[in-house]
């Protein structure tokens, strides 16, 4: 059935008219910030403390814009009559970005977790050589780092997070161990397992056999 | 309602028309004005660039005016007749019902207009009114 | 020295509205399309929702420099601007708003003779920017304006004189006094006829094939910057205040409202036009621009046939009845 003459242009007309009452989506930046998904890459800050200036980082980066400079420094034993350490002692870290291409090759990489995104991106400047950010810019950049976004509810628990957790699971029961006398009930140390982890999956192998305790 | 005489609608056309004289010259007054301060305001810095003719950015290329094509010609003449016609169209328009009036004046104005029609349709059959 | 009073009041009111009216519908124009295009307009000029837009680009156009290409004609180049804009300063003047005697800036006899006369004047405007630029597109597009303002003027002269027909006078605020509300479904092939032709004489789209960015850079006004622009921007948009003005007298019953309640005339007048300013804006945000041979197809082909039946129409009832 062909169309009747003139109902295209009063579809368009109806159209626009329905756009127009519809709120509109534009977000008035500056005086809005945008909303950013988790994870955005916006820039790199270096927690210098847990730099071992590996260069990994420097060697990965696709770009070559991460400048590294290190000296070897010496420490001297921990205990009499041990081998003196040498430690490698960061003098320089900068970062182009004037370069980098925010690929997050470097923050893959390094095996310290000392390089992190953060979605700051407002860092615009006038003159190129002001795009090269120094070791205390890329630490400033460090206080803007979000913390991780939150894992799906059915995901597995993170390794750091279960290791800590159980290191304080036996410091706990090693401690409730020491404050009863012994003898007393079923010893805590057998099944050695505090009823809370009950519900762990079992591949956990640490504290079900935690007798001996926190070494 | 008895008939203005003739001074009485003399002197209501000039007054009426040196009215819209004046708003005309309140206007020129005003586009007077606007370029004045717009010549105070703007800054005059000519360079031979900026005097040349625009063609999309590129060097011009031959004069200033260029060929133009005969239709423009046959779209103004069929304009005319027809605006002549609709200039005919108007006091007869003022009076064609009255009294006395009737049938017969639109039936003539009716053979006006269709004179104008045929010649209308002759230039649609002619092709002149498509676009070659 | 009442009489010159009363003379200069009105025309310090025709000028002011001629100056304000067209900044309000342009700021309509921005944000209606805008919303219209989900987006939101001008949002910071003034501070709310960028109301004082246009008076800063007013501003801008003012300080701009004037640039009259080396080859042009000089004379008539700086003076074609001024030529498109003052007819619809003249024809202001003629448009009633209300229903009493002084509603009027001045009544003119002729009256819609005189308005239709006065635009076709603007035409050369356009003809003469078209032709002083030396520059080939400008004239080009010129001639473009020159054919569609000539060819849509018809249709306009034909359902006016249709108007004229049913009245029994080219008077406006005669035309107004004698309407009754059956004139609008008799009238309303000349009403649409009326308002499309005007809108093809304003150069708005859909018709602004003469004068659109992607077509021939500006047509007529391409060699044109600053204020001489910005008074040729001006003339569109009092265009539409005249456009919308005229469709509301002619064919909408200007100052009367709906079941006699003819009071606060000017605000039934404001209302409409105000209606048909934002159909206006509404058919430029909808439509695709047609091309040169479709505008001049629709004029001689669709249009006048048109206004000439309206024109049978309107004389064979008002003869019978």
């Amino acid at each position: 059935m062909s169309p009747i003459p003139g109902s295209g242009l009063a579809k368009g007309l109806a159209v626009t008219l329905r756009t127009m009452t519809k709120k509109t989506v534009t977000a008035q930046y500056p005086d809005v910030q945008p909303e950013l998904p988790p994870r955005s890459r916006g820039v790199i800050g270096l927690f210098e403390e847990n730099c071992t200036v590996c260069m990994l980082c420097a060697r990965e980066c696709p770009d070559w814009c991460i400048y590294i400079d290190s000296h070897k420094e010496t420490v001297p034993a921990a205990v009499p009559g041990g081998r003196e350490r040498s430690r490698n002692v960061l003098d320089r870290f900068a970062i182009d970005f004037s370069l980098c291409m925010y690929c997050g090759i470097c923050i893959e990489v390094c095996p310290f977790d000392a390089l992190f995104w953060s979605p700051e991106f407002e860092y615009a400047e006038t003159d190129i050589r002001e795009l090269t950010h120094e070791r205390d810019k890329l630490r400033e950049w460090m206080w803007t780092v979000p913390a991780p976004p939150a894992l799906d509810p059915g995901a597995e628990e993170p390794k750091e997070i279960g290791a800590a957790r159980k290191t304080a699971e036996k410091l706990a029961a090693a401690e409730a161990d020491a404050s009863t006398p012994p003898g007393v009930g079923t010893p805590p140390g057998v099944g050695g397992v505090p009823p809370g982890a009950a519900e762990r999956p079992a591949d956990e192998s640490g504290p079900a056999s935690g007798q001996g305790g926190p070494a | 309602m008895p008939e203005p005489t003739g001074v009485v609608l003399a002197t209501e056309y000039f007054r009426s028309y040196s009215v819209v004289g004046l708003i005309a010259l309140i206007g020129v007054l005003f586009v007077a004005v606007a370029f004045t301060a717009g010549r105070l305001l703007r800054p005059v810095v000519p360079t031979p660039e900026k005097l040349l003719t625009y063609e999309c950015g590129v060097d011009p290329v031959g004069e200033g005016w260029a060929h133009t094509q005969v239709r423009y010609y046959v779209y103004a003449f069929l304009y005319v007749i027809f605006a002549v016609d609709s200039i005919f169209l108007f006091p007869w328009a003022t009076v064609f019902a009255a009294d006395g009036y009737g049938a017969t004046t639109l039936v003539e104005m009716f053979i006006f207009l269709g004179f104008l029609a045929v010649g209308l349709l002759y230039a649609w059959k002619k092709g002149v009114l498509t676009w070659t | 020295m009442n009489d010159a009073l009363d003379v200069a009041f009105r025309l310090i009111v025709v000028f002011a509205v001629f100056l304000v009216l067209p900044l309000v519908i342009g700021q309509t124009e921005h944000k209606v399309m805008a919303h219209m295009q989900g987006r939101l307009g001008p949002m910071y000029a003034g501070g709310f929702h960028g109301w004082a837009q246009l008076v800063a680009d007013g501003v801008k156009f003012a300080q701009k420099e004037d640039v009259v290409p080396a080859e042009a004609d000089r004379r008539v180049f700086q003076l074609a601007p001024a030529v498109a804009l003052l007819p619809y300063l003249l024809v202001l003047v003629a448009i009633p708003i209300g229903p009493s005697e002084g509603a009027v800036g001045q009544v003119v006899d002729a009256g819609i003779f005189f308005v239709l006369a006065v635009m076709g004047v603007g035409v050369l405007g356009s003809l003469m920017a078209g032709w002083a630029s030396a520059n080939k597109f400008s004239l080009l597009g010129g001639l473009r304006t020159a054919a569609q303002l000539l060819a849509y003027e018809l249709p306009m002269l034909l359902t006016a004189a249709s108007v004229a027909m049913a009245a029994g006078t080219v008077s406006l605020p005669g035309i107004l006094n004698a309407f009754e509300w059956w004139w609008l479904p008799w009238q309303i092939v000349g009403a649409i006829v009326f308002f499309v032709a005007g809108l093809a004489e304003l150069q708005r789209p859909p018709f602004d094939m003469p004068v659109a960015d992607s077509e021939i850079i500006f047509g007529a006004y391409t060699e044109y910057t600053g204020l001489r622009f910005a008074l040729f921007l001006l003339a569109e948009y009092a265009g539409i205040v005249v456009l919308c003005g005229l469709t509301t007298v002619l064919f909408l019953g200007g100052w009367h409202g709906p079941f006699g309640a003819d009071g606060l005339g000017w605000v039934w007048t404001l209302l409409k036009i105000a209606v048909l300013a934002f159909i206006v804006i509404w058919l430029r945000v909808t439509y695709p621009r047609m091309r040169e041979d479709q505008l001049q197809k629709l004029a001689w082909t669709v249009l006048i046939p048109l206004a000439l039946a309206q024109i049978a129409l309107t004389g064979i009832v008002k003869v019978v009845i």
